[in-house]
C-alpha cells in the first residue's frame, strides 16, 4: 500500500463511514444540482456524466513529478510533430515516419497545411489518457490534441469533492487547480493577434446539448469567455466576428470545442454546421489564432503512437519517457503479418481516429473476422492494433469502506510559455469490469477527482475568488448574441406561462375543492370558461378532474404543465452561461419536483391532493425564480429580452383571462371576480383598496388599466416599451421604431381606456371586446417587429458544389464495424 | 508539337432573393506545369470581391479564396487564358508495374515521397475490393506499367457508359464503378480508385478538351466543356502520364491541364457558402480557341 494512500485512508477512517456517505451525498447533491438534466431532447435524468465517488484517487510527489516531466514532454513532441506535418514534413522525407501515416490520413485536408502559426504553438491543450499496468508500469493509451474533453468535468469534481473535503484538503496539503487555468489563460491571451491584454476570446462550443455541451458552457464561465455556437459567429473582411444586438465584435481567439474538420465549411468539411463560413481564411490572413490550431487532429491517430520513440530521438535525441501501450500499425507488412497472427488477443482501432471504441476481434463472429481480416489486407494502413492491459485498481467507496476497482486517469497539460504544465490531477473514470474502460471516453461507471499531494505550502491561488489585479471595469451588455437574446426572450415568456398556468390551475382546483363537486359532475357553464383555457381540446369528455390532472401531469405537449417547465429547461440550459448558478438549480429543480410527482401519483384517478400541493410548490418556485432574475442579472440587453419575454407573456394572458370571463356577463359574477384577482396575483392590493366589496369595475382596472399594479396589462406595456426604448436602435434605418412606434400606442390605449366605461353592459361588454381584440391583434404584431429587429434567426449559409459527403476512411467506409 | 490556345470559363450564378454575403475559392486559373506555357491568365469577379486572396494550394494550384459582403443577385466568375500546350514525350523503358511499386514502397524511387500522397484513398476515391479486383484482371503479374495503364484506360472507355446526369459532382468511385455509368469525373476516379488500390500513385487531372466541329460546320463559341482525365506515376523514366478514359487516349496537345488533386474534390472550380439567395441558378460555359498563329 502506497505511504500517501496510508495518509488519505487514515484521514478518511478518522471521519468515520457515516460522515463519508454523508459527504458523498453533499457532493453528488452539488453536482445534481448544476444538474446536466438534460442530455438530450428527452427527458433523461442523467444527474452528473458519472456518480462521484468520495473517496479520491491518489497521486504521490513523486509519481505526479514523473508523469508531469513525462507528459510536458510528450506535449512538446506533438508539438512539434504537428508542426512538421503540416510544414517541412522532415519527418517523413528523413524517412523515420512512413508518409502513410500523413497522406493515407483521411482527416488530413490539405488546407491545414501551411497556415501560419499564432503563438508558435499547434497544440495549446492536450490531454492523455493514461494507466498502470498490473506490473506498476505507467502507459499512455492515447492522445488528445484537438479539442481535449474532460477538463470541465475535472474541475467540477474538484470543486464539489473541495467543498466536502476542504478539511482534508488542508490536512494533506493537496495541490490546486487553479494555477493550471490561470496559465491556460494567459496563453490564450499571448495568442491574441492584436496583442490587447484583454482581447476577446471564444469558446466554439457544438451547442448546449449532451455532456460537452454542458461541460463547455461551464468552462466558458470558469475561464470568463463568451460561449459561442457556430451561428454566433461570422467572417467579414476576413476577420471572425461574433454577432451582437450591438453589431459585429471583433474576436481575436477562439478556443474551439469541435473538430479540425468542422470548423469551416468552405474549406473543410462542407457538412458541418457547427463552425463558421471563412474561418479558415481568417487564419491564414493571421486576424484569428485557434486554440489548438487547425490540423492538430493530425497527432492524435492512433496510427501516430507506434512512432512516437523513433520520433522523439530524431526531434529531441532523447527517449521517450512516457511510452504507448505497445501499438502495431498495420501500414508495414511485419506489424500487419503480427496483427493477423495474433488477432485475438489485440484491440483494433481505426489507425487515423483514436476517439472510437475498439474492434474486440476475440468477439467478433467467424463472418466478422474473415471481413476484418479481409479489409485489413485491402487498406492495412488503415488499422492499428493495440495490446489489451490488464489494468491496476484504486479503492473506491462501497457506502460502508472500500473495494477495489479499476481506473483510468486523463490528465491535461497547457502550453506555458515555451514549455507546457501538467494539472496536478485529472479525470479518473472507475468500473468494476476492466474491458468497460476500454470504450473510452465515455464509458465508466464512477468518477474520482484526482489528488496529488504538494511538498511545502500548497498554492492557494483560486480563480473562483477576485482577483487581486485590477480590471478594466465594463458596465455594457451590448456584446449579447442575438441568439442568446432570442432564447433569453422565449425563455422570459416560458417562465411566465407556467406560472400562469400553475395559478390557472390552483384557482381551478380550489373552485373544485369549494363546490365538494364530485368527479362526474361537469363543472358548470360559467367555471368551464377557465377550465377551456387549458387548450386541450382533445380531451372534451374528460371528467374535470381528469382535466385538471392530466393538465399537470401528462406527458408533455404544448400548452400543458410539463411542458411548459420542459421548455423552460431547454431555454434555460442554452443560455445557461449567462444564468447564475441559482438560475439554473432553481429551474432544475423544479422539473425533478415535476417529475417525482409523476411518479408517485398514476394519473387515471381522480385524487387531485398531491396536484394542488405541488402546484402550490411550483409557483413559489416560479416567483422565487422571477425573483432572483430581476435582483440578480444585471440591467444588460440580456435582462432586457428576458423581461420583454415575461412581460408579453403576462399581458397576453391576462388578457386571455379577461376575455374568457368578462365580456359575457355571468348572473352572479363576484366569484369569478374574486378567483380572477387570484389568479393575477392581484387580491391582496384589491382588498387594501376596496376591503370586501367585489365589483367589476376596480377589478378591471387593476388588472388592465392601472399602470402602478405590477400584474395589470398596463403595467406590462408600459415596460415593454421602456425596454425597447433601450434596445440599441440604428437611426439610419426608416422602420427602425416602428417596435417603439406600436408599444408607445398600445400603452396610450389601455392607459387611457376608462374602466367604468369598459364595465358597461349592453348586455355583453362591448366596450371591454373592442379594446381587448385591439390588443389581440396589436400584441402579435410588436411581437414580430420586435422578432424581426433582434432575434431573426439567422440564417445557415448554404453551400454550392461543396462535396455533400462524410469522408470515407477506404475500407472502413462501408464495414458495420461491430 | 506546341498547340496554343485561349480559354475562357464563365460560372454564373443567379439567384432569386439576394445574396448578402458568400465566401468562395475558385480553382480556375492554369497550375504551372512543365507541358503548360502560360502566357496570360486572369481571373475576374462581378461583382467586386470585398476581400480576394491568391495562393497555391497544397497541390500547387493557383486558387482565389473570395468573399462579397455587399447584397447581389447574380455572381460571376470569368476565367481566361492564352496559353501554349506541349506534346509529352513517352520513355520507352516499360518496367513491370510491381516493380515501381515496390520501389515507391522502399522508398527507392527518386519521386516518392512526391508521389505518396497520391496513393491512397481521398474524399472521392476509395480502394475497396471492387475497385482492387477491377484492377488485377489488367494489372497482371509482371506486366509492364503503360501497357497496362492503357489497357485499364481501354476497359473503362468499353465498360462504361457515357451518360451525363447519370452521377453527380460528388459521385464516388464505388458508386460509379458498380452502376458502371458517368461522365469524364467518374470515369477518372474509377480510374484512380483501380490504380490506387495497387498502390500506384494515380491524380485527378482537371482541363479542358479542344472540340473539332463536324465538317462544313463553325465552332460554337461557349458549347465547350470542362474536362478531367488522370495522370499516372509510372517510374522515374516515364513519370507521370497522362491518360482519358472518356476518350481511350493518351491526354497530348487536345488536352489543357488547369489544376489536378487527389480527385475531384480537391480541384472543384468554384466552392463556397453563402446566405440568402434562394434556389441558384447556374449557368456555364467554356470555350476553347486554337490560336492559330501564335
Amino acid at each position: 500500500m502506497r505511504e500517501e494512500w496510508r495518509a488519505i485512508q487514515s484521514s478518511l477512517n478518522g471521519l468515520g463511514p457515516k460522515t463519508i456517505e454523508a459527504r458523498r451525498a453533499r457532493a453528488q447533491q452539488r453536482l445534481d444540482d448544476n444538474g446536466i438534466l438534460l442530455t438530450g431532447p428527452h427527458e433523461v435524468t442523467q444527474p452528473h456524466l458519472w456518480p462521484l465517488d468520495p473517496v479520491p484517487f491518489q497521486l504521490g510527489t513523486n509519481q505526479f513529478a514523473f508523469l508531469a516531466d513525462a507528459l510536458a514532454q510528450r506535449a512538446r513532441l506533438l508539438n512539434v510533430i504537428a508542426g512538421d506535418l503540416l510544414g517541412p514534413q522532415r519527418s517523413i522525407r528523413e524517412k523515420v515516419l512512413p508518409p502513410a501515416i500523413l497522406f493515407a490520413n483521411p482527416h488530413y485536408q490539405r488546407a491545414y497545411h501551411g497556415l501560419p502559426v499564432m503563438g508558435g504553438r499547434y497544440i495549446h491543450l492536450y490531454a492523455a489518457d493514461i494507466t498502470r499496468g498490473d506490473g506498476g508500469n505507467w502507459w499512455v493509451q492515447g492522445d488528445r490534441t484537438q479539442a481535449p474533453s474532460g477538463l470541465g468535468f475535472t474541475l467540477e469534481n474538484r470543486i464539489a469533492i473541495g467543498r466536502v473535503h476542504s478539511d482534508l484538503f488542508s490536512q494533506l496539503n493537496i495541490k490546486r487547480h487553479a494555477r493550471f487555468f490561470q496559465t491556460f489563460r494567459d496563453t490564450l491571451t499571448t495568442l491574441a493577434t492584436n496583442r490587447s491584454p484583454n482581447p476577446h476570446i471564444v469558446l466554439l462550443s457544438e451547442g448546449p446539448v449532451g455532456h460537452r455541451g454542458f461541460e463547455d458552457a461551464y468552462l466558458a464561465r470558469y475561464l470568463g469567455y463568451t460561449l459561442a455556437v457556430g451561428e454566433d459567429l461570422a467572417v467579414r473582411r476576413n476577420r471572425v466576428v461574433l454577432k451582437t444586438l450591438g453589431g459585429a465584435l471583433p474576436v481575436e481567439v477562439i478556443l474551439r470545442r469541435i473538430n479540425d474538420e468542422a470548423c469551416d465549411p468552405v474549406e473543410l468539411n462542407a457538412q458541418s454546421r457547427l463552425g463558421v463560413a471563412g474561418l479558415v481564411e481568417a487564419q491564414r490572413q493571421e486576424h484569428l489564432a485557434i486554440a489548438n490550431m487547425l490540423g492538430s487532429q493530425l497527432v492524435e491517430s492512433p496510427a501516430l503512437s507506434a512512432f512516437l520513440g523513433p520520433l522523439c530521438r530524431f526531434f529531441f535525441g532523447e527517449d521517450l519517457k512516457l511510452p504507448t501501450i505497445a501499438t502495431w500499425w498495420c501500414g508495414q507488412p511485419a506489424q500487419k503479418q503480427y496483427v493477423l497472427d495474433n488477432l485475438k488477443t489485440l484491440y483494433l482501432y481505426p489507425a487515423f481516429q483514436g476517439t472510437g471504441p475498439p474492434i474486440v476481434p476475440a468477439s467478433l463472429t467467424a463472418r466478422q473476422l474473415s471481413d476484418l481480416i479481409e479489409r485489413i489486407r485491402l487498406t492495412p494502413e488503415q488499422f492499428v492494433a493495440q495490446q489489451r492491459l490488464r489494468r491496476g485498481t484504486t479503492p473506491a467507496w462501497n457506502g460502508e469502506g472500500y473495494e477495489p476497482w479499476h481506473w483510468a486517469l486523463r490528465m491535461f497539460a497547457t502550453m506555458d510559455g515555451d514549455d507546457y504544465t501538467v494539472l496536478p490531477g485529472g479525470l479518473v473514470r472507475l468500473a468494476r469490469e476492466d474491458s468497460m474502460l476500454d470504450f473510452e471516453p465515455s464509458h465508466a461507471e464512477r468518477t474520482q477527482d484526482c489528488w496529488v499531494t504538494a511538498e511545502g505550502q500548497a498554492d492557494t491561488l483560486s480563480l473562483l475568488a477576485p482577483s487581486h489585479q485590477p480590471v478594466e471595469l465594463k458596465r455594457s451588455g451590448s456584446e449579447l448574441p442575438s441568439r442568446v437574446a432570442d432564447n433569453l426572450y422565449w425563455l422570459g415568456r416560458s417562465m411566465e406561462a407556467a406560472e400562469n398556468r400553475a395559478r390557472l390551475l390552483r384557482a381551478l382546483i380550489m373552485r373544485v375543492e369549494m363546490d365538494g363537486t364530485r368527479a362526474e359532475v361537469p363543472m358548470d357553464q360559467d367555471w368551464a370558461r377557465l377550465l377551456n383555457l387549458l387548450d386541450d381540446e382533445e380531451l372534451p369528455k374528460a371528467s374535470t378532474h381528469q382535466r385538471i390532472k392530466r393538465a399537470v401531469l401528462d406527458t408533455p405537449r404544448p400548452g400543458n404543465m410539463r411542458h411548459a417547465i420542459r421548455e423552460c429547461v431547454r431555454l434555460a440550459q442554452s443560455v445557461r452561461d449567462r444564468l447564475s448558478l441559482d438560475a439554473w438549480r432553481l429551474v432544475a429543480r423544479m422539473e425533478r419536483y415535476l417529475l417525482q410527482a409523476v411518479a408517485t401519483n398514476p394519473i387515471q384517478d381522480d385524487d387531485l391532493t398531491d396536484v394542488s400541493a405541488l402546484l402550490n410548490h411550483l409557483v413559489l418556485e416560479l416567483v422565487a425564480y422571477g425573483g432572483l432574475m430581476s435582483e440578480s442579472m444585471t440591467r444588460t440587453l440580456g435582462w432586457r429580452f428576458l423581461d420583454l419575454g415575461r412581460r408579453t407573456e403576462r399581458a397576453q394572458r391576462t388578457v386571455d383571462l379577461l376575455e374568457a370571463t368578462l365580456i359575457k356577463p355571468m348572473d352572479e359574477e363576484r366569484p369569478m371576480l374574486s378567483t380572477l384577482l387570484d389568479i393575477c396575483d392581484s387580491a391582496m392590493t384589491y382588498r387594501t383598496r376596496y376591503l370586501a366589496e367585489m365589483r367589476p369595475e376596480p377589478v378591471i382596472d387593476l388588472l388592465l388599466t392601472d399602470d402602478i399594479n405590477p400584474r395589470s396589462v398596463a403595467y406590462q406595456l408600459k415596460l415593454i416599451r421602456k425596454h425597447i426604448s433601450k434596445l440599441p436602435h440604428d437611426p439610419g434605418l426608416p422602420e427602425s421604431d416602428a417596435d417603439l412606434v406600436l408599444s408607445q400606442s398600445l400603452l396610450d390605449q389601455v392607459r387611457s381606456a376608462d374602466p367604468n366605461f369598459m364595465a358597461v353592459r349592453s348586455p355583453n361588454r362591448v366596450n371591454l371586446d373592442r379594446l381587448i381584440k385591439e390588443i389581440n391583434e396589436q400584441l402579435p404584431i410588436l411581437d414580430q417587429a420586435l422578432t424581426a429587429r433582434y432575434l431573426a434567426h439567422t440564417e445557415l449559409p448554404k453551400q454550392f458544389t461543396g462535396i455533400e459527403r462524410a469522408f470515407p476512411e477506404d475500407g472502413l467506409a462501408e464495414s458495420d464495424a461491430p | 508539337m506546341i498547340v496554343a490556345y485561349k480559354v475562357r470559363h464563365t460560372t454564373k450564378f443567379e439567384y432569386p432573393i439576394p445574396v448578402t454575403v458568400c465566401h468562395n475559392i475558385v480553382c480556375l486559373s492554369p497550375r504551372p506545369d512543365a507541358r503548360l506555357n502560360i502566357n496570360h491568365a486572369s481571373i475576374t469577379i462581378t461583382p467586386q470581391p470585398t476581400v480576394v486572396a491568391e495562393r497555391l494550394d497544397a497541390f500547387g494550384n493557383i486558387t482565389h479564396a473570395f468573399s462579397i459582403e455587399a447584397s447581389h443577385g447574380e455572381l460571376t466568375v470569368n476565367a481566361e487564358a492564352n496559353l501554349l500546350v506541349s506534346a509529352p514525350f513517352f520513355a520507352t523503358a516499360d518496367p513491370p508495374w510491381e516493380q515501381v511499386v515496390a520501389s515507391l514502397d522502399q522508398q527507392a524511387d527518386p519521386n516518392w515521397f512526391e508521389s505518396s500522397t497520391f496513393r491512397f484513398g481521398s474524399m472521392l476515391v476509395s480502394r475497396d475490393q471492387a475497385a482492387r479486383e477491377y484492377a488485377e484482371r489488367v494489372f497482371t503479374p509482371g506486366r509492364p506499367i503503360h501497357e497496362a495503364s492503357l489497357a485499364l484506360t481501354e476497359r473503362v472507355n468499353k465498360e462504361f457508359a457515357y451518360k451525363p446526369g447519370a452521377t453527380h459532382v460528388d459521385t464516388s468511385s464505388k458508386e460509379a464503378l458498380s452502376n458502371r455509368e458517368g461522365v469524364c469525373q467518374d470515369f477518372a476516379h474509377v480510374m484512380l480508385a483501380a490504380l490506387r488500390s495497387l498502390g500506384i500513385p494515380a491524380r485527378y487531372v482537371s482541363g479542358y478538351l479542344r472540340t473539332i466541329p463536324p465538317k462544313g460546320q463553325a465552332r460554337l463559341i461557349g458549347a465547350d466543356q470542362s474536362h478531367a482525365w488522370v495522370s499516372v506515376y509510372m517510374g522515374p523514366e516515364l513519370g507521370w502520364v497522362d491518360l482519358d478514359p472518356t476518350n481511350n487516349m493518351h491526354a497530348m496537345t487536345d488536352h489543357i491541364p488547369i489544376a489536378m488533386g487527389r480527385d475531384y474534390a480537391d480541384v472543384a472550380p468554384i466552392r463556397g457558402a453563402f446566405l440568402g439567395g434562394g434556389e441558384s441558378k447556374l449557368s456555364v460555359s467554356v470555350d476553347v480557341e486554337q490560336i492559330v498563329d501564335a
